[in-house]
């Protein structure tokens, strides 16, 4: 068309150089405009030569570009927060954005959400906060286990800077391995996948990195009851590079080798046992031309636990370490590349050792993956993604080693494997008309084991017609294939829980959800969604009856494969503007799986995850510009326990300890717990000292001190037979074991 | 005490107490026969028959014996031989063991002999079971080693096939044998050598009195204890994943339990 041209750049945040993702451009005056993607680039046809574009972002000042026929592309577009507080300048229009989007079934956290709304011992924690959108389970209290719209633990992607995390707890699930003074943007796709994502079938939480301030030297951190936390960030080139470390530690093992120190001569003294985890978050780019950029990334983090004396040694040592190397560039002014290699490791190791003799025990998942994607903008209509990678995964699976230190004794089992897997992806963002929009995408996707190959072709289609000028209808399909099984016999995130790949015995584990919804924008400040969507299952793996998972060496002997569905609707009601902002979520789920030839002779159950009921309130009040006050409120169905119906006397041989009672279990979660509910406040009092910000988070976690039910146990109450010499029953009763009650927490942040 | 501090106080404990009884309501549960019988060589026959019962089934204190299962015919069938046990409570003060059925006769040496077990219940089901005499597999050496505090440790080698699968259990009783230090199951799966050794820690002072098991098992057998312990263990573990209990007996009876050859190498050691 005469006059048309391309306009391309990357939107930016003026303090410190961080690209922004999602930032809306578009033609001022018009219905024409684009998102920037995952590196802050976008590419936007004009209808003329000249114009003006408007460019705005949650919590930053709209900035207006004029065009003229002088202007060159890229264009690099800064622009900075409100002059108050720089969290509460929200634009509804994000809500707009959400409303003509194709994409539903998605929930994004900020930072600023992550950051004020407390979470147990004061710590920051994104997958905790994410556990409060609808359709998000934890496992349990406190912990960081996601189970996603019926997904089981293992069937969620964690991405972080595009290198796959597999296993982000710390603490047995206590804390998750994100810190969250590094991180720029958190995405969890609950559904309607687009294309460039697979490999899991319920979830993808994609992590992004702050890049690093490339205007000047800053940092942020903070000091907490069970860890402290340090950022650095600074420029090494101004507007060229810029480097970001971030650690946090535990340090509660510096208390405990203190009083295990002022013991040390007492004989009767049980030492504690060591324990610490850290992180550390490390990322450097390099603007190598207007057209170029260079990231490269890593996160390496360990749990180490430990006891040491001279007759005995343990040490359990867990952790992830991931790296990126990423390069961006600009083809031409519709066209965008990414090419990334990662690197991704996980694993564990038990190692024992008692005078003259040693065990040791370590699983390990590691892979290298290169991908490269393509973001092809040919006019405003149609936004096209295309891509493929190649991942080697490497497994160690319980590979044991244990004996006698001259070698006369020597035991040994476990299994080394390894897997190709592949994939390629198309997808187009077809702006339709007015008021429908199409993302229509196929990702075809490959897997290789020891000659074994498996083959997916997975459609992925979401539609969005907007119905009124404020009420938009949606509907989405996504097939997704997972080639990686989590072998975990508990629904409480372990260290020990290991990966494995499809084999020729093990198929891949399929999905196939269908999601329709709807969106209202009430006013310019509410967005109400609902959400219905079904699930079905193929190829599931649980564990057969008291299944070895910790040394085998066929482990999948111990497997037995079946189906499941999950189906639910979940409501969400939104407020992002104004002095109180927050949410109420609501999500009515339902969950069964079944057609295991090994289990309830292929009947179906409920998992212990099924949860009928799930509300969440939060609440985030600006009192002063200064002082923010939060709450939020969570109510659960029970969780479901397996509980035995029965009891039989065991007496055993001579010299075996007779048992009066021994557990006789029938049907798998046959109790449901009473009702989860809890009360967490906060209370975030701002200062301005001169160096700065710094900030006092006063926090309350169960704030009325709910008992919930962690686990349920029975109790038998015995006594001795005198005449006999035997324990002989009395009682038996059902006891609530509960985790956390009320927690207070000081914590104490800073900026400079 | 300050009668404000008392109130706080009393306030924080009740606030730390996780732990609380609760009324639930399970499902319904039918009771089971449970049998348990092991056939040691040189041994009499003797069986215990119990009946399993809902968990939360009232105890008839009065009556302990009311969990008995009595009035079966139980016959066990060796070498084209049928031993018929007699319903009769026996208990064998040294072992602290009840039986309610048993024989005069002996259990014969002699491994590889097959032994089947009948029983028909009054209400006219019944329970089967088989086993194999397994050989023992005995305990080399006895190695007691002392730590520079004065406490020392013992380690158990013995010798075994690694080429063969095998199933084992190990016990350590201290004192006596109703007083259990070690017991665990374990298979040669992992055996790389014919040696193997099982150890204690540094734990025991001169004078000390352990009684050292080998018990040589049936895969069944290793099923049904190993379902037995975890099954206890599962109850009190947040961690544990339930299961079912694996019986080396069946039948129309639909019941419990193991019937089994005892092939155990035991020794007592006093440390020096």
């Amino acid at each position: 068309m005469l006059g048309q041209r391309t306009i391309n750049g990357t939107v930016r945040d003026g303090e410190n150089g961080e690209t922004l993702i999602g930032a809306t451009v578009r033609v001022q005056g018009t219905e024409s405009g684009t998102f920037t993607n995952t590196y802050g680039f976008f590419s936007l046809s004009l209808p003329a030569d000249t114009g003006t574009l408007q460019v705005s972002y949650v919590g930053y000042r709209d900035v207006l570009v004029p065009i003229t026929p002088a202007i060159t592309n890229p264009l690099s577009i800064d622009l900075f927060s409100g002059q108050t507080l720089e969290e509460v300048v929200v634009k509804s229009n994000s809500f707009r954005e959400q409303l003509s989007s194709t994409q539903m079934s998605v929930q994004e956290l900020t930072m600023r959400e992550a950051k004020l709304i407390p979470v147990v011992f004061g710590e920051v924690d994104i997958i905790k906060t994410l556990q409060l959108k609808p359709g998000i389970n934890s496992g349990s209290e406190g912990n960081s286990g996601l189970f996603v719209r019926g997904g089981s633990a293992d069937q969620n992607l964690f991405i972080l800077d595009e290198a796959t995390v597999y296993n982000p707890n710390h603490l047995f699930g206590f804390f998750s391995t994100f810190n969250s003074d590094a991180v720029k943007d958190v995405k969890i796709y609950k559904g309607g996948f687009p294309a460039q994502y697979g490999g899991r079938l319920s979830s993808v939480i994609d992590v992004k990195l702050n890049e690093g301030n490339n205007q000047k030297f800053s940092g942020t951190g903070g000091i907490g009851l069970i860890s402290s936390r340090l950022t650095l960030e600074a420029p090494l080139v101004k507007n060229k590079s810029s480097m970001i470390i971030s650690g946090r530690r535990t340090y509660a093992d510096l208390i405990t080798r203190s009083i295990n120190r002022a013991n040390e001569d007492n004989p009767d003294y049980n030492p504690i046992p060591d324990y610490y985890f850290y992180d550390l978050n490390t990322k450097i780019n390099y603007t190598l031309s207007d057209k170029d950029r260079l990231y490269l990334s890593g996160y390496f983090g360990q749990d180490r636990f430990g006891f040491d004396n001279e007759n005995f040694n343990f040490n359990f040592n867990w952790g992830n370490a991931t790296g990126t190397a990423r390069w961006n560039r600009i083809i031409s002014p519709t066209l965008f590349g990414n090419t990334t290699f990662t690197y991704s490791d996980y694993n564990y190791e038990i190692a024992n050792a008692l005078t003259g003799f040693s065990f040791n025990l370590q699983s390990r998942i590691r892979d290298m993956n290169l991908k490269s994607d393509l973001t092809w903008s040919p006019n405003n209509e149609h936004h096209i993604r295309m891509g493929g990678e190649l991942t080697r995964h490497q497994f160690t699976v319980g590979r044991l080693k244990a004996g006698s230190d001259d070698g006369e004794i020597s035991f040994s089992a476990g299994q080394d494997l390894t897997a190709w897997e592949a994939g390629l992806y198309f997808q187009d963002d077809w702006t339709i008309n007015d008021r429908s929009s199409l993302s229509a995408g196929l990702r075809l996707s490959g897997f290789l084991q020891e000659g074994h190959p498996y083959g997916g072709i997975e459609p992925r289609l979401a539609y969005n017609y907007r119905l009124t000028p404020v009420v938009s209808l949606k509907a989405n399909y996504a097939r997704m294939y997972q080639y990686l099984h989590l072998v975990a016999n508990s629904s409480i995130s372990l260290p020990t829980d290991i990966w494995y790949p499809s084999t020729a015995g093990v198929r891949p584990q399929i999905s196939d959800q269908v999601g329709v919804g709807w969106q209202w924008l009430l006013g310019s400040q509410f967005l109400l969604s609902n959400e219905y969507y079904y699930k079905h299952l193929d190829n599931q793996i649980d564990f057969k009856n008291f299944a070895d998972l910790f040394a085998n060496d066929e482990l999948e002997r111990e497997f037995t494969f079946g189906k499941g569905y999950a189906y639910g609707t979940e409501v969400y009601f939104e407020k992002k503007e104004g002095r109180l902002t927050g949410w109420v979520g609501y999500t009515l789920a339902f969950v069964r799986r079944g057609e295991f030839s090994d289990i309830m002779g292929g009947r179906y159950f409920a998992p212990r995850y099924d949860r009928r009921h799930d509300i969440s309130i939060v609440g985030i009040y600006e009192i002063t510009p200064r002082v923010t006050a939060t709450a939020a409120w969570v109510y659960g169905s029970g969780d479901l326990s397996w509980l035995p119906v029965g009891r039989l006397p065991f007496q055993d041989i001579p010299g075996g300890q007779s048992q009066p009672v021994v557990p006789v279990y029938g049907d798998r979660n046959n109790l449901r717990q009473p009702a989860y509910h809890r009360l967490d406040l906060g209370l975030v009092i701002g200062f301005k000292p001169r160096w700065g910000e710094s900030d006092l988070t006063i926090s309350i976690y169960n704030a009325y001190n709910r008992r919930n039910p962690y686990f349920l146990y029975l109790d038998a109450e015995t006594r001795t037979n005198t005449d006999l010499g035997i324990e002989e029953v009395v009682g038996i009763k059902a006891r609530q074991v509960s985790l956390f009650p009320i927690l207070p927490a000081l914590t104490y942040n800073f900026t400079f | 005490m300050n009668p404000r501090f008392a109130v706080i106080l009393m306030l924080a404990l009740s606030a730390c107490n996780l732990e609380k009884e609760i009324d639930i309501s399970l499902p319904e549960y039918a009771s089971q026969p449970v049998v348990e019988c092991y056939l040691e060589p040189g041994k009499p026959y003797r069986l215990l028959l119990t009946r399993s019962s809902a968990y939360f089934s009232t105890f008839d204190l009065e009556d302990p014996a009311a969990a008995l299962y009595n009035g079966a015919s139980v016959l066990v069938r060796v070498d084209g031989q049928d031993i018929l046990l007699d319903n009769q409570l026996t208990f064998d003060p040294a072992t602290l063991k009840f039986y309610n059925y048993s024989s005069d006769l002996l259990v014969p040496e002699g491994v590889g002999k097959t032994y089947e077990l009948d029983i028909l219940l009054p209400d006219g089901t019944t329970i089967t079971g088989q086993t194999t005499m397994l050989p023992v597999v005995p305990m080399d050496s006895l190695i007691v080693e002392a730590n520079d505090m004065g406490k020392s440790r013992v380690i158990t080698y013995f010798r075994e096939d690694p080429m063969a699968v095998n199933y084992y259990r190990r016990m350590v009783n201290f004192g006596s044998q109703d007083s259990t230090l070690q017991d665990f199951l374990v298979t040669d799966d992992f055996f790389d050598t014919e040696l193997g050794a099982f150890g204690t820690g540094f734990s025991f002072a001169s004078g000390d009195t352990l009684i050292h098991t080998l018990v040589h098992m049936e895969e069944p057998y290793f099923d049904y204890l190993n379902t037995i312990f975890q099954s206890i263990a599962a109850n009190l573990n947040p961690f544990g994943q339930p299961g079912l209990i694996v019986s080396t007996v069946e039948g129309s009876a639909n019941p419990l339990g193991v019937f089994t050859g005892l092939s155990v190498d035991r020794d007592t050691l006093i440390v020096p």
